[in-house]
């Protein structure tokens, strides 16, 4: 279930304030402060009520979600159609013809990945992978429908993380109790911080997604046998996307103690029972290294997610598209071809230093499911 | 003629020779039209009196205190108004006119009759309605008879002289000596209490005002009017109840901006004593700045703006808060549900007036009490204070100086820090040339100041971010008044200093770097003059012309775009450099204004305005409502001034002895360089606005019904407007265009509005109130469809202003009691209890979504919510004093 956080104050120790909730622009948390406010003070009700008003549906709108990037595996294109009568909203499209061209005028085809409720393609070949430092441009034939392409993208090199570190910090968030009202409770855990930076570029833009895993080990006793669980578990901590945001405009190609995520003390908070106890925690660090046009979207996507249009909220922009309809220019089109490099880096927490801090060393990528145990056996890539 | 005959008089002279003399009502209309001013006074305190024609060359103070002399009375002057009132006000309580005797019955037939059938009607002396239930009362038979609904009444009375007392509530007694010599009519007529003598009362208006002055769509409350205004949680906001005049949008209950004619609120020159406020809310619009107390008139233009107002393009608000000249310590103030208030106004010597207030909130002791630790570390106050001081050294020269400062501070849960403040001050000088000219000289400044310090627990990405606008001014104006006009020339310097944007990191270990937009500095000189007279006796005529000059001065950094580019950061091919206090960029303008009055018979007028306004600084925001963090912005090479062009025109016409006013106005608006924010643009320190914004213009129509009872047990006002307002980008790229650059309706768009105020007095002491409002509800952006990307669920919204709230509605009322109407009684004070949203209604101030989970893991759904401030019915008990 998904939960919002909505975080408060007493932070230790100093942090820089990213994701959702410290993303907030200025005026979000005028407004919810003021909402607060206008609660206690006129005590009359100001409250909210369910609203459904009539609006037209884009029916029929083509919705695209394309990215390449420099690693193989990591490009996709997924269609669908808009269809707010149908059981399921969205159809997906699995006759279409996709192909990307890059600058040089090569032509790389995508094909459907054949399962029949998803609009997804994949490149032809296996091996495909684009380039830093070349553009590329999304085409969609639909027999008898039309053709869409994409404006070029170009592919930036990649980012480098320089450094993963993370601290002791109390938390007071906000969640929602079994009644679904929100309730402030106090926890504990640790900030996780990044510094990355990019050679030969001016700014650096990007979108980090984070992923935690744990290591844990259970202890079974059941006699005259005492079994050991060694088992691990990967989660998506408390930002689920990140970027670093270029706060009023600031600019630069490195950053240095950006909170990437927030990891709990409590193990309960990783739906661990009580006789399993954490035994390491590894953060897997995937990041893409954004264009000024991705970057737009996705920040525009995440002041989406983040806001609510509440009462001092920007009023809600359009998230911008690079999609058009050549054969029909006014067709509604939604969605994003991004093009940009990725990386994957996995980080082991280290033992505490002597100022609270935990710093990470990085330890060669693991490719595991997302849950999983064994019995009385280590496997190959655990870490003492 | 009067003014013909005037023309022989020398300078100096302050009477006229000749042996004619005049009633007091010629006197005070040749005055009245001689300088432009209106003169309050009651007719029957000078029935029998006459008086010689001054001069129309002397100062109309100078004239007056010459009519009163020897008389038993003394004069105030509010700016342009004069009031007549008796040095001995309980002398006038009951008008005792048993000095004549009043022969009721044929003389021939004295002696006839013992008992006599006496008849008539009771009548109000203002409207000539009936008054029911009015008593007729003989003292020294003891015989008495109330008046029928047509105000008839019928009594038996012995014949002979008698004195006979007439006596209505509400209305002030009168004693009619009689001598009834045979059967006989004879209506009288009683006259509203003027029992609170130490303010201009709605009896003193001049009747038939709205018809015979040359302006039109102008709003005038005096301190009574602005009284009656419905209460807003407990107390009068008269920036708030604009927004219940036609032609005015409010906010509803959130906000302190309204919108004219279908501008923004930007395009609203709030002038409190002559300088303007830049923010005008306190609790981020729960009220505004401005304490009711202090106000002595409030006066706005929306069309047909004289010339010697300018600066913004929609309306001129001018707020007044002289001291009151009655040469009496009054001491007033309030205690409401939020805050409280308190105002002091005393003669300082015969010829100096001083006045001082202020209010404060007590919002803070809610938080000290709330159950959570965030909210016990939140706080939200206000305050305001005020002063005035009013000088007269002599019958020709006024002095007047105004400070003003408001403050606003809020935080919450310890983290995040915000103020606000209004600094004002101003002071003015008026001197009387000879005996047609009138000198005013007045300079002024305001502050607006804005902070916030967030985190100031010492994150790393903890900051305190300032911006400010700093306005002078200085102004001065001639007014000449030749035969039958009244001229007026003028200049008027302001000089402007924004500071866009300070951003400073709070703790050495910020991951912000200190930062700061180039501060703006621009000027603008205005040369007005204007001429106000009478073509002929119907036909009068208001023309104008201004003149403004700007100036966007150095030190500036001007980008140079690529220009087959949108306009953006990456597309900068130059920036061009100013040095300090160079032009970096200027506008002149010409804003002809012109108003014309046509007389329709005897209380009706056609009217008819034309008017151009250019504004220099505008308030950049991309929410729905205006709040504190809102930049200021000056025009520069890529924001030319805002321009407005309206027309008006309308038709007035007053009924039942004016007791029923009536207009109808219609108007067509055009505006260019409007900005409109581009999809997604961030407005705060950034260092390159226009890449923000793109351009737009607009045009506004609508009419505008009014209905008015001025008097009687039951008064108030009916108002509804039609109007629209649409706006479409000129952007020559996708991006720099919203909604395909068509029209679309703008924020401020409400085509039908309807407000029902009213008040009825039950008795003399208590009095109910009823407000009731109407409006189209403001357009709004919704989602129109979700879609997947990646793991989330996306919105694309509608096009922008597509859709609407559902409309606004909300019924109000009041009881208010007041505890004592003596004339000795210094101590005067009213229980206002009031129930706002009587029924309950939740009117959608916003629309928000929330995304929660749907039915199968992984799902998300969204949903939309109306926010609403007021959702039930609210009863708020005030009292209000007055010493």
């Amino acid at each position: 279930m998904h939960k919002r956080e909505k975080y408060g104050t007493r932070r230790t120790p100093d942090n820089n304030r990213c994701g959702p909730a410290s993303r907030k622009p200025l005026r979000h948390l005028v407004q919810f402060s003021i909402c607060h406010m206008l609660v206690i003070l006129l005590f009359a009700g100001s409250c909210k009520e369910p609203w459904f008003p009539e609006v037209e549906g884009l029916e029929n709108t083509f919705i695209v979600e394309g990215l390449v990037t420099d690693m193989e595996g990591h490009s996709y294109v997924a269609l669908n159609y808009y269809s707010p009568g149908s059981p399921k909203p969205y159809l997906p499209v699995r006759y279409a013809i996709v192909h990307v061209k890059d600058d040089l005028g090569n032509s790389f085809d995508f094909r459907h990945e054949g399962f029949r409720d998803s609009g997804r393609y994949v490149p032809l070949s296996p091996h495909f992978r684009a380039e830093a430092g070349r553009s590329y441009t999304l085409h969609i034939e639909m027999p008898g429908e039309g053709e869409y392409e994409s404006a070029p993208q170009e592919i930036l090199p990649p980012a480098k993380i320089d450094e993963v570190i993370a601290r002791p910090v109390v938390r007071q968030v906000l969640l929602d109790d079994f009644r679904g009202r929100p309730q402030q409770t106090w926890i504990q855990g640790r900030d996780v911080f990044i510094g990355m930076s990019l050679e030969n570029q001016d700014v650096l833009r990007l979108r980090i997604e984070p992923e935690l895993l744990l290591f844990y080990t259970r202890n079974e006793v059941i006699p005259p046998a005492a079994n050991i669980y060694y088992g691990w578990k990967k989660i998506r901590p408390a930002f689920i996307s990140n970027f670093n945001l270029q706060r009023f405009g600031q600019e630069s190609a490195d950053f240095r103690d950006h909170l990437l995520c927030f990891l709990h003390k409590e193990k309960r908070n990783y739906n661990l029972k009580p006789d399993e106890h954490i035994h390491k925690y590894i953060m897997i660090i995937r990041y893409y290294t954004l264009n000024h046009e991705s970057y737009r979207f996705h920040i525009e996507a995440e002041k989406q997610l983040s806001s609510e249009n509440r009462l001092f909220d920007p009023v809600p922009g359009q998230l911008p598209t690079n999609i058009i309809c050549l054969s029909h220019p006014g067709r509604p089109v939604a969605g994003f071809f991004e093009a940009s490099s990725v990386r994957s880096e996995t980080y082991l927490q280290e033992d505490q230093n002597p100022d609270y801090s935990y710093d990470f060393i990085r330890v060669e990528d693991m490719d595991l499911p997302v849950e999983g145990s064994w019995l009385n056996e280590k496997p190959p890539f655990w870490i003492d | 003629m009067l003014l013909l005959l005037a023309m022989n008089a020398r300078a100096g002279e302050i009477v006229l020779s000749g042996s004619q003399e005049y009633t007091i009502g010629q006197v005070i209309t040749m005055l009245e039209q001689a300088h432009s001013v209106k003169i309050f006074y009651e007719p029957l305190w000078f029935e029998n009196d006459s008086f010689p024609l001054p001069s129309p060359g002397v100062p109309v103070a100078d004239a007056l205190a010459f009519l009163l002399s020897g008389r038993n009375f003394r004069l105030m002057q509010i700016y342009d108004y004069y009031v007549i009132m008796p040095a001995d006000p309980a002398a006038h309580a009951g008008r005792r006119h048993d000095t004549l005797v009043l022969t009721i019955g044929n003389p021939a037939e004295f002696g006839r009759y013992s008992r006599i059938d006496f008849t008539g009607k009771i009548l109000d002396g203002v409207t000539g309605e009936p008054l029911p239930g009015a008593v007729i009362y003989s003292e020294k038979t003891g015989a008495g008879s109330p008046a029928g609904t047509d105000g008839s009444f019928a009594i038996n009375l012995p014949a002979g002289e008698m004195l006979l007392r007439l006596s209505f509530v509400g209305y002030e007694d009168q004693f009619r000596r009689i001598n009834l010599l045979g059967p006989g009519e004879y209506d009288f007529y009683l006259f509203e209490e003027t029992h609170i003598i130490d303010e201009v009362t709605i009896m003193a208006k001049r009747a038939g005002e709205n018809i015979l002055r040359t302006r039109m769509s102008m709003i005038t409350m005096d301190s009574r009017a602005l009284r009656e205004l419905p209460a807003n949680l407990g107390e009068q906001d008269i920036i708030r109840s604009m927004g219940m005049m036609p032609g005015v949008h409010g906010t509803g209950e959130f906000g302190t901006e309204f919108h004219v004619r279908g501008g923004s609120g930007d395009q609203n020159l709030i002038l409190l004593e002559g300088v303007p406020l830049f923010n005008s809310s306190h609790l981020f619009g729960l009220f505004s700045v401005v304490n009711p107390d202090m106000v002595s008139e409030l006066t706005l233009y929306k069309g047909g703006i004289p010339a010697r107002y300018g600066e913004r393009a929609s309306s001129v608000m001018d707020i007044r808060a002289s001291p009151r000249n009655n040469g009496d310590v009054n001491f007033s103030g309030g205690i409401g549900l939020l805050n409280s208030r308190l105002h002091l106004e005393a003669p300082l010597g015969e010829r100096l007036n001083f006045s001082i207030g202020g209010r404060s909130s007590w919002t803070s002791w809610f938080f000290d009490r709330m159950p959570t630790e965030e909210l016990l570390n939140s706080s939200a106050l206000f305050r305001d204070i005020s002063s005035s001081l009013h000088f007269s050294p002599n019958m020709k020269n006024n002095i007047s100086l105004f400070a003003y400062r408001s403050q606003d501070a809020f935080s919450y849960a310890g983290e995040s820090e915000y103020d606000y403040s209004n600094t004002l001050a101003s002071a003015r000088w008026s001197r009387v040339i000879g005996d047609r000219f009138s000198f005013n000289m007045a300079g002024g400044m305001s502050l607006y100041d804005y902070n916030v310090l967030e985190s100031r627990e010492t994150a790393s990405g903890s900051y305190g971010l300032n911006s400010s606008v700093d306005y002078r001014s200085l102004k001065g104006s001639l007014l000449w008044f030749p035969e039958g006009h009244r001229a007026e020339i003028g200049i008027n310097g302001i000089l402007y200093n924004i500071n866009p944007g300070k951003l400073e990191p709070v703790s050495a270990s910020s991951g912000l770097e200190k930062a700061e937009i180039m501060p703006e500095k621009g000027t603008e000189i205005s040369l007005f003059l204007s001429d106000e007279f009478e073509l002929t006796d119907r036909i009068g005529i208001e023309a104008g012309l201004r003149f403004t000059g700007y100036l966007f001065l150095g030190p500036a950094f001007t980008r140079v775009y690529d220009e087959n580019q949108p306009r953006r950061r990456e597309f900068i091919a130059d920036t061009l450099i100013t040095e300090e206090n160079r032009k970096a960029s200027g506008h002149n303008a010409l804003e002809p204004r012109f108003s014309m009055r046509y007389i329709l018979g005897s209380s009706g007028s056609l009217k008819a305005s034309y008017t151009v306004n250019h504004q220099y600084i505008r308030l950049i925001s991309n929410t729905a409502v205006i709040n504190p963090s809102d930049i200021w912005k000056l025009s520069d090479p890529y924001l030319p001034p805002i321009r407005s062009e309206s027309f008006s025109a309308g038709i007035y016409r007053n009924f039942r002895n004016n007791m029923i006013e009536t207009s109808a106005e219609i108007y067509f608006r055009k505006m260019q360089n409007l900005t409109e924010y581009k999809e997604g643009s961030e407005i705060v320190m950034n260092d390159a606005l226009e890449t923000a914004l793109t351009g737009a213009k607009g045009y506004g129509y609508g009419m505008e019904l009014y209905l008015r009872k001025n008097s009687g047990r039951l008064s108030g006002w009916m108002s509804y407007t039609f109007s629209r307002s649409m706006t479409r980008t000129t952007g020559r790229f996708p991006e720099e265009s919203i909604n395909r650059n068509s029209w679309f309706p703008s924020a401020f768009d409400k085509p039908h509005e309807l407000i029902v105020n009213s008040g009825y007095n039950i008795s003399r002491r208590w009095r109910i109130g009823a407000t009731f409002n109407y409006s189209t509800g403001r357009p709004v952006t919704l989602p129109e469809m979700y879609f997947p990307h990646g793991d989330n669920l996306l919105v694309r919204y509608s096009d922008r202003n597509k859709y609407r709230l559902p409309p606004y509605h909300r019924l109000d009322v009041s009881l208010t009691r007041h505890e004592t109407l003596r004339l000795t009684q210094r101590r005067k004070g009213n229980w206002t209890l009031s129930v706002i949203n009587v029924y309950g209604r939740k009117n959608p101030y916003s629309v928000f979504y929330e995304r929660g989970s749907g039915p199968s893991p992984g799902d998300e759904t969204f949903n939309l919510y109306k926010l609403y401030i007021i959702g039930r019915a609210l009863p708020t008990l005030t009292y209000n004093f007055r010493f």
